[in-house]
């Protein structure tokens, strides 16, 4: 089941502190610079957090600031405090802590989907005006690399055999922590609000372009069919899987799975566990229409000639997007191997 | 669950059964190799922070009285439209009097940030006759700049309200103007030559004692070269509409400065081959182009001529002339009670123009018209001053200076200062004393005396006239009315078929007949004379 490298340790220390450079230029350069009638608006990262802020959404950007800087610079931390010390030949500190805690950012790290979410905006904005790609949209693809390379690399079992070699010391707990009974009841809260918060996340305007003479309200639907009859249905159909398919997909899969495991239903749990781990897989990747929205937000600000500010939808869409992830974690795969097991006995 | 930790169980079991010296190369080597990855990520990164911090220009910091249309990290720093550098941040001053605009600016352009650096604010405006920057209505403000030529560096600069007319490195020349006021004159307003806008006036202040207005203008080469130290200078704004004893004048430069004003400039004088002026060279700026184009006066010699008559429509700056030439002009008036006779009078002061007389008067020895000798052999011939009506449509009187004839015997009074030169009326003062002579004498014939005698005169005649009327009107009437009878009669008498009528014709046709009876008796006769002795012989023929 685990790869065992030798070097898989050095190797995960060399691309964290790969990723760690990546992530000084990423946040220091801009992501994308804006040019209309000699005028130019850049944006760094830090500045569409800002401008998500300034729309009077500040629970968003806060969000948005966790999932793309707080959450992928304390991976890159972890790795560091936990390797470097080991490398040298000394006991990391704070291993206990420190090695649940990352395996934990894995969900709320999203630098991979911050990136798909400047590429769109990009392609996005190519009609309007030029759009010239920064130094930190490449530093973020490094950072997107590297830290994957880190963490496939990484092995926390490694870790602990080799700590074992360096002598006595608290032990990593590797032993399972029990099943947690009042778990369902904890998705399913999560679910139904997720599923209340579908509602107002498609039906609300997610954007609003303030042009010349003319004012637009998108929401994510119209944003799609706009995409669609102006010809660019790769955008719209990627938009489409992203922002409306996956979030619906996932809550129906979260309650067929709660469902099978509330009733016991018999069926293949290989199969259910499969479903899980993609629901799991995908679950972030909704989170790119927030990212898209944001950079509009910070780039498109022409004076009289354009402007976009966020809508109500985007705090809606966002908490759909928090809630599932939350039900997706909080439910335990093990459960549906319980019916098998009392099936079995 | 047990096969990881068997397998880590065995990995250890291993690593400890291995001995560190065998693994150790082929380690290293797969180390270096891994290690290359955030080595490369490092130089980049190294070379970008090196890069930023080598591109990274001076700071520098602009202080504007407003921020209308600035925005920390959005307006740029143009020179001749290219990004020069951008505004990091605004901030108010201490006092909240200004605005402290900070910049960061390129590198390349930090030569040129020196003292007479100028900045300001490019903004949609449309004033006198032009529009300006209407892009930046899309793009939003920016910050112009205009690199001077000094050679020490600055940091801190005070941006113009303005943007300047002139850039500093265009070719030309700049001259100081002074005049009285600054009329519709501005910034921006154009300079005139022959009518062809060839400058601007770049700025205007008060002059420190607050006497006049200093303005500085430019030129444009090749139109520098014009500019004269001879150059007379004259606000060409609007309509110079003048009415003197010459009549009503028109004056004016191009439509535009009619709306917007200027100056116009000319050599009064443009054969003669002079240099150019220098730059700086300061000028006087007239107000018309007839009072600039005036050979300046260098000699003056004032006079006061004393009138009884009145002046209405003399005024200030009217000319006084000698048989048609100007040779000087009216500087002022006034009322003055002679305190021996207590009569009233008008003085007149007036300043004539030596050089301009001295043509009038040739001599052996070229004497001066003003010395006190000529002036009074003059007078003594019978100069006089007297004042003429230059314009009966308007009134408009002047001063002009002529030998009388049969002038009173009279000095110039040396006495006073200015000297006063005799006057002797003006031919309209003449003409009105002629013209009171015969009224006078009309008002003295016995008017009232022949009215009455009229009067009685035509009541006597109204008297027989009334009499006629009444004694001599009824007998005409019978007269009349006979007369009409007698008419009457007489008509009848003639009528055709009258009796007497009837008689007459009868009669006239006897007559005939007789007549003829008569000329064959006559005719017989003729021919037979012996008829009458022996008488008709019976039926002979």
């Amino acid at each position: 089941m685990y790869r065992h490298h030798p070097l898989g340790l050095e190797r995960a220390l060399a691309f964290a502190v790969t990723a760690l450079v990546c992530f000084i230029i990423a946040n220091a350069y801009p992501l994308l610079g804006l040019e209309v009638a000699g005028d130019r608006v850049e944006a760094r990262l830090i500045d569409t957090a800002w401008a998500i802020h300034r729309d009077g959404m500040a629970v968003v950007a806060g969000l948005l600031l966790f999932a793309t800087f707080i959450a992928p610079l304390l991976q890159i931390f972890i790795l560091l405090i936990v390797l470097l010390p080991f490398h040298f030949g000394y006991r990391p500190p704070l291993v206990g802590f420190a090695i649940p805690l990352l395996a934990e950012l894995k969900h709320w790290s999203m630098v991979e989907v911050f990136v798909l979410g400047v590429l769109v905006a990009l392609v996005k904005l190519q009609t309007m005006a030029e759009v010239v790609p920064g130094i930190a949209l490449w530093a973020f693809g490094g950072v997107m690399l590297s830290l994957t390379a880190a963490l496939v690399a990484f092995d926390p079992h490694q870790l602990s055999v080799r700590l074992a070699a360096l002598g006595p010391g608290a032990r990593h707990a590797s032993s399972a922590h029990p099943r947690a009974p009042g778990n369902l009841s904890q998705v399913w809260a999560f679910i139904i609000a997720a599923a209340i918060l579908y509602v107002p996340a498609n039906l609300l305007p997610i954007m609003t372009t303030d042009m010349l003479f003319d004012r637009q309200s998108d929401t994510i639907l119209s944003g799609i069919a706009y995409l669609w009859h102006s010809g660019s249905w790769p955008l719209a159909l990627i938009v489409f899987i992203a922002s409306v398919a996956v979030p619906l997909l996932k809550l129906l899969a979260l309650v067929l799975l709660a469902v099978s495991v509330q009733w016991r239903l018999d069926w293949d749990p290989l199969q259910r566990t499969k479903l899980y781990r993609l629901v799991e897989l995908v679950g972030k990747w909704s989170m790119v229409d927030i990212f898209v929205v944001a950079l509009l937000v910070t780039l498109v600000q022409l004076e009289s000639l354009a402007t976009i500010t966020a809508g109500p939808a985007a705090m809606a869409f966002a908490a759909v997007v928090v809630l599932t992830l939350f039900a997706a974690i909080s439910f335990d795969p093990r459960l549906i191997w319980n019916n098998v097991e009392h099936a079995n006995d | 669950m047990t096969d990881p930790a068997l397998a880590a169980q065995s990995n250890a079991d291993q690593s400890t059964a291995i001995p560190a010296a065998v693994a150790a190369p082929r380690a290293r080597g797969s180390l270096a190799l891994v290690w290359l990855v955030p080595i490369v990520a490092l130089l980049i990164g190294g070379w970008l922070t090196l890069k930023t911090i080598l591109e990274r220009g001076p700071t520098i910091t602009i202080v504007f009285n407003q921020a209308e249309g600035l925005e920390a990290g959005k307006t740029r720093i143009k020179y001749k439209n290219v990004d020069v550098g951008l505004v990091s941040r605004i901030d108010l001053s201490e006092d909240l009097k200004q605005v402290i605009v900070t910049a960061e600016m390129k590198k390349d352009f930090a030569p040129h940030l020196v003292a007479d650096t100028t900045f300001w604010v490019v903004r949609a405006r449309v004033s006198g006759g032009n529009v300006q920057a209407l892009g930046t209505l899309i793009s939003g403000a920016y910050i112009g700049v205009d690199v001077g030529k000094a050679a020490e560096p600055l940091q801190r600069f005070s941006g113009l309200d303005v943007p300047p007319v002139i850039q500093i490195d265009s070719p030309g020349k700049e001259f100081t103007l002074r005049g009285d006021d600054l009329g519709s004159l501005e910034v921006g307003s154009p300079l005139l030559f022959r009518r062809l806008p060839v400058g601007q006036i770049k700025s205007h202040s008060l002059a420190k004692d607050g006497s006049s207005v200093v303005f500085t203008v430019f030129v444009h080469a090749p139109y520098d070269r014009f500019v004269t130290s001879n150059a007379r200078f004259w606000n060409a704004s609007g309509i110079d509409l003048s009415l003197d004893a010459s009549g009503v004048k028109l004056d004016t430069q191009s439509l535009a400065s009619i709306i917007i004003g200027g100056v116009a400039f000319e050599d009064p004088d443009p054969q003669t081959d002079k240099p150019p002026a220098e730059t700086g060279h300061e000028f006087q700026l007239y107000n018309s182009r007839q009072t600039a184009l005036k050979n300046p006066e260098t000699k003056i010699f004032k006079l006061a001529m004393v009138f009884d008559e009145s002046v209405r429509g003399l005024q200030p700056g009217a000319t006084v002339d000698f048989r048609g030439i100007d040779v000087g002009e009216v500087v002022a008036l006034h009322a003055r009670i002679d305190p021996l006779s207590r009569k009233t009078q008008i003085v007149v002061d007036t300043h004539l123009y030596p050089d301009r007389m001295r043509s009038l008067v040739r001599g052996k020895h070229k004497p001066e018209a003003s010395s006190p000798r000529e002036l009074d052999f003059l007078v003594e011939k019978g100069l006089r001053a007297r004042l003429q009506t230059g314009n009966l449509l308007t009134g408009q009187l002047y001063v002009t200076l002529d030998f009388v004839d049969d002038a009173k015997q009279a000095k110039v009074d040396w006495s006073r200062t200015p000297p006063i030169l005799p006057t002797v009326p003006s031919s309209l003062q003449s003409l009105q004393q002629t013209v009171a002579s015969i009224a006078g004498k009309i008002d003295r014939l016995p008017l009232e005396r022949i009215g009455n005698n009229l009067e009685q005169t035509l009541a006597s005649a109204n008297e027989l006239v009334r009499r006629l009327d009444h004694t001599l009107a009824p007998e005409a009437e019978k007269t009349m009315a006979e007369a009409r009878t007698t008419l009457q009669t007489l008509e009848k008498l003639m009528a055709n078929d009258a009796p007497l009528q009837q008689d007459t014709r009868t009669a006239m046709r006897e007559l005939a007949k007789a007549a003829q009876a008569f000329r064959v008796l006559a005719d017989y006769l003729e021919r037979h004379p012996e008829a009458l002795l022996r008488g008709k012989p019976e039926d002979s023929p």
